[in-house]
């Protein structure tokens, strides 16, 4: 029966596996959540510039090169990247709000913080069954 | 926690920037044909100022600095009053012209749907957040 065994276990942890990666997505998700909500409460600001947040590349690339595990003890900060939006204004006050896409963002939003989460929970609860044989 | 629950303040502060604003359209557009006002003259258009807002409070990590929207103040609109050819009018000077208030129906009413919309908006931003929230804590309670 093949044995599975880990190649590194020191410093291994009581947390699922992707624990670390997905920890980051919800709170990237989360706080791509409040711009969206900013761009929305603003879009009557005159000369506002629209954010956007991307964190999806960033992960990826570290999850790539030194796994999930390599990302324990990282803070979200170093993977999310907040910025204005390159859109041009096409309203004379120079908001760069467009609301379709600001709802449109914020439906794709929820769903992909759902599921981060859902993911998270599940793997936890899988945990938990095989502890308790539950 | 406190901090992911912000994002209700930002959308809050938008709910109440655009109900403002369509409580100053509801006037200019009640005030439309308003010739004798207390300050003397007809009524001049208000206006409502919006600016974003940036609080400066020390962040957590994986926070941004965003407060929403704020109202600065209202401003009267600074545009000239029309003068209308109306002679049988109390307000009317010895020419037969009245000074009418700087109110244009049209625009008030595009201000209107253009506030309302913003209203809806920043609701469903709000019903979202109640949304995930309440998807994560429906998980946690099954724990």
């Amino acid at each position: 029966m093949p044995v599975y065994a880990p190649a590194d276990t020191t410093g291994m942890s009581v947390n699922p596996s992707q624990f670390d990666v997905l920890q980051h997505a919800v709170a990237a998700s989360a706080l791509r959540h409040k711009v969206i909500a900013q761009n929305i409460a603003n879009v009557n600001t005159p000369g506002y510039q629209a954010r956007e947040v991307r964190f999806e590349e960033a992960l990826q690339r570290a999850v790539d090169s030194g796994g999930s595990e390599g990302l324990r003890g990282t803070e979200v900060d170093e993977f999310v990247d907040v910025r204005e939006a390159a859109y041009s204004a096409v309203r004379q006050d120079g908001n760069t709000v467009d609301m379709d896409r600001e709802i449109g963002n914020l439906n794709e939003n929820v769903m992909k913080h759902q599921v981060y989460f859902q993911i998270l929970a599940t793997k936890f609860a899988q945990m938990r069954s095989a502890i308790t044989g539950r | 926690m406190g901090r992911y629950f912000s994002a209700t303040d930002i959308s809050a502060s938008g709910l109440a920037a655009e109900r403002l604003r369509m409580e100053i359209v509801a006037s200019n557009l009640a005030n439309a044909q308003t010739t004798r006002t207390p300050e003397g003259g007809p009524y001049r258009r208000r206006e409502v100022v919006f600016s974003s807002i940036y609080d400066d409070v020390a962040r957590a990590p994986g926070d941004v600095p965003l407060g929403g929207v704020r109202v600065l103040g209202m401003q009267g609109d600074p545009s000239d009053f029309p003068r209308v050819y109306r002679p049988g009018h109390p307000d009317a000077d010895t020419d037969g012209f009245v000074l009418m208030p700087n109110v244009n129906t049209a625009t008030e009413m595009v201000d209107m749907m253009t506030a309302s919309r913003a209203y809806e908006a920043n609701l469903r931003a709000l019903r979202s957040f109640r949304d995930m929230t309440e998807s994560v804590l429906s998980l946690l309670r099954q724990s």
